[in-house]
């Protein structure tokens, strides 16, 4: 055994390679060069805040457009959402919740367009994601508890009332910290394992239509126009719509169950 | 060669064991909820959160093998290239 390339059998994912492809070789001489999916995120974002400052700007009192009826549904449907998870004050964290929910919506269901890929079958767009969903929720821990109160989540504090169980202290503080991470860890590797997966299985189905294409042709003569007579991948592509939104729903709801967890020692106090 | 044999083999089954117990988990878990709902349709959207975050939770688990199969399988690839 040579190498661990004799190993290994050839990549079942789809090329990552867009129609922005382009971008990624001009920058290659660059400090920086910017790869396809760094690209059409960056494009979801540009979307997003256009969509968003023109809703602002059209808003009306009276006889809102189908655009303004849309938004305000989605606003007061995250306003719910977080208030149920959260509590009273979720409406103060719905603005965060929201964006995550519907900027991961977009990277999960963006790949379905000709010419373009999902940002969150790539680990580095979901770990970015988690770490900032994280280290948000921390800091919203921090801004409402105080150091001490966020300090005394790690200790249990039941535990420090009686002298026989105050020895775990140590040991719980170990726990939390890597909870933490497992928290980052568990995110992340959600959303690019369920679209990554989904991306392979669309690729390999489409792959399979092209393959009977092929066995048909050389049986009966198919001509060229029917490459796509067998499109094995729909059924998977509703899957994958079904998919990505619960994925975003979960990511975000996860976030505010994080928020809602560090809340409920206030609460209790 | 005996070595990665059994490492190789046990590389491979891991995640398909976590896999399997996982699904079981969570196929009672979504039993549950559709007896809940069956029995009480107004509670329908409190099950599908708790739901949710019951399948979320058990996901996760299978995440971590997920995270140590990729681990051990850079491990095998090292020990295979030596």
């Amino acid at each position: 055994m040579k190498g661990a390339e004799a190993f290994h059998p050839p990549s079942v994912a789809p090329p990552e390679e867009t129609w922005f492809h382009f971008i990624w070789l001009l920058t290659q001489r660059t400090r920086f060069p910017i790869p396809d999916w760094l690209f059409i995120s960056w494009l979801v974002i540009f979307g997003l805040v256009v969509w968003a400052w023109w809703t602002k700007r059209t808003l009306r009192q009276l006889e809102g457009s189908v655009n303004q009826t849309i938004a305000e549904w989605f606003v007061e449907a995250i306003e719910n959402f977080a208030v149920s998870i959260i509590g009273p004050k979720g409406h103060i964290y719905a603005p965060l919740i929201g964006t995550l929910f519907i900027y991961i919506l977009l990277l999960n269901l963006i790949g379905l367009l000709p010419g373009f890929m999902s940002p969150s079958s790539h680990p580095y767009v979901t770990i970015g994601l988690a770490v900032a969903a994280i280290t948000s929720v921390h800091i919203i821990a921090l801004r409402e508890l105080g150091l001490k109160g966020y300090l005394m989540h790690y200790v249990d504090k039941p535990l420090l009332s009686n002298i026989l169980t105050a020895w775990m202290v140590p040991i719980t503080i170990c726990i939390h910290i890597a909870s933490e991470a497992a928290k980052v860890i568990s995110l992340s590797m959600r959303l690019f394992g369920n679209i990554f997966g989904e991306d392979v299985v669309l690729y390999q189905f489409a792959l399979l239509g092209l393959a009977a294409y092929g066995f048909f042709r050389n049986l009966i003569g198919l001509p060229t126009p029917f490459q796509m007579l067998f499109p094995f991948q729909l059924p998977v592509v509703l899957l994958h719509i079904l998919i990505g939104i619960v994925q975003a729903y979960v990511f975000s709801l996860l976030t505010g169950v994080y928020i809602g967890m560090f809340l409920q020692h206030e609460e209790a106090e | 060669m005996v070595a990665i044999t059994v490492f190789g083999s046990s590389v491979a089954l891991g995640l398909p064991i976590a896999v399997a117990f996982a699904s079981h988990a969570q196929s009672r878990a979504a039993v549950a909820a559709c007896e809940a709902v069956a029995r009480q349709p107004e509670a329908a959207g409190h099950v599908w959160r708790f739901l949710m975050l019951t399948l979320v939770l058990i996901e996760s688990l299978v995440i971590y093998a997920l995270v140590a199969f990729f681990v051990l399988q850079g491990l095998l690839a090292r020990m295979v290239v030596h």
